[in-house]
């Protein structure tokens, strides 16, 4: 018993101290700590995975999507994990990772695009500002894409003249 | 001293205290790196940037120059940020006569910072930089862009140290202490 207290004595010591503070170098860029992959299923169908590195989490209801050149009809999200914020009360996020199936029309103009925004934090106290990723659809279906998505609209590797995430549509 | 004694109680009884000193030695250390103390004329947008405010004219942080400035960078979405913010009041209040003021960036909506400030008084100036923020935080060291973030700029504003994540009181008090013991207004 008290062999085992003296291990666990140690373990604690060590985590909560060399855990106490951030440092930029530890803490990973939104494109790492939140990669989103689409995946063609059929000429209508994609699949959007959100890949969450663990001690990172992304907000629900901060997951929005935007159609340009067609009608996207609302994504099926699921529910997510409940967390218990001290100032936003309870609420929904995801962790690990995030699958949304969507529906595409049958025709889609040739330069039709998908803007995906999203927002997260990390365990240890900081967050990311809303961060959107587009997807180019065509290219996508037509298999000249990758199917990691490249972010477009991010302020941390575009120039400084380049646009605001801000400027897109709010939550 | 029998095995099982060296097994049992010895041996964990030093990795315990090893493991308590790694640990503190570790935290003194990340600590210090997070607080990265620069000197750089590149860094003058900072200072220079006018931004827009809630409820007086557009100002640059060279309008309080000559005082030792706490600048946070937060946001209304930023649940962290949130929580700092009644520290940073009171801090405030505490260094107000000492020649230090805090100055809030707010990388976010107008509209949202007045709701949020409605319900928690910020005495101190807030400025708006939605457009801004970004680059101005990179200039300061946030290469992740992450909130909260907060830098602690000297008299010249030639020299800063800067904290990524909450503040820590006795953290932020340490490096003020050190700031108006070491330079007086007279000497700039």
């Amino acid at each position: 018993m008290i062999t085992r207290l003296f291990w666990l004595l140690s373990l604690l010591c060590y985590a909560t101290l060399s855990r106490a503070a951030i440092t930029q170098e530890n803490l990973l860029s939104p494109e790492q700590a939140f990669q989103i992959h689409a995946t063609v299923k059929d000429s209508q169908h994609i699949e959007l995975r959100f890949i969450i590195v663990q001690g990172y989490y992304l907000y629900r209801d901060r997951i929005h999507l935007e159609a340009n050149g067609f009608t996207l009809p609302s994504p099926d999200l699921p529910s997510g994990e409940i967390k218990h914020d001290e100032f936003l009360g309870r609420v929904s996020i995801y962790r690990n990772s995030l699958s949304i199936p969507l529906s595409l029309p049958t025709t889609l103009p040739k330069d039709a695009f998908l803007s995906i925004r999203s927002q997260g934090c990390a365990d240890v106290g900081v967050c990311y500002p809303p961060y959107v990723q587009k997807i180019a659809l065509t290219a996508l279906l037509n298999g000249k894409l990758q199917q990691k998505t490249q972010p477009s609209a991010s302020p941390f590797n575009t120039p400084p003249s380049s646009k605001n995430p801000f400027q897109s549509s709010r939550p | 001293m029998t095995k099982r004694f060296f097994q049992h109680y010895l041996l964990p009884a030093l990795i315990g205290v090893s493991a308590l000193y790694l640990g503190i030695y570790t935290y003194q250390h990340i600590n210090r790196h997070n607080h990265s103390q620069q000197q750089s004329t590149t860094i003058s947008p900072v200072f220079s940037t006018q931004l827009s405010s809630i409820s007086t004219p557009p100002a640059a942080l060279n309008h309080w120059k000559n005082k030792i400035l706490v600048v946070n960078f937060w946001a209304t979405w930023c649940a962290p940020c949130k929580k700092e913010i009644p520290t940073l009041v009171k801090m405030r209040q505490q260094w107000l006569n000492k020649d230090v003021e805090f100055i809030g960036i707010a990388i976010d909506f107008p509209d949202d910072i007045k709701a949020f400030i409605k319900t928690t008084p910020i005495p101190y100036p807030v400025l708006i930089a939605a457009n801004e923020g970004m680059q101005l935080m990179q200039l300061l060291g946030n290469t992740k862009g992450v909130l909260p973030f907060t830098a602690v700029i000297d008299r010249s504003q030639h020299s800063f140290e800067t904290i990524t994540g909450i503040v820590q009181t006795d953290d932020l008090e340490k490096r003020l202490k050190q700031l108006t013991s070491s330079q007086s207004p007279s000497q700039n």
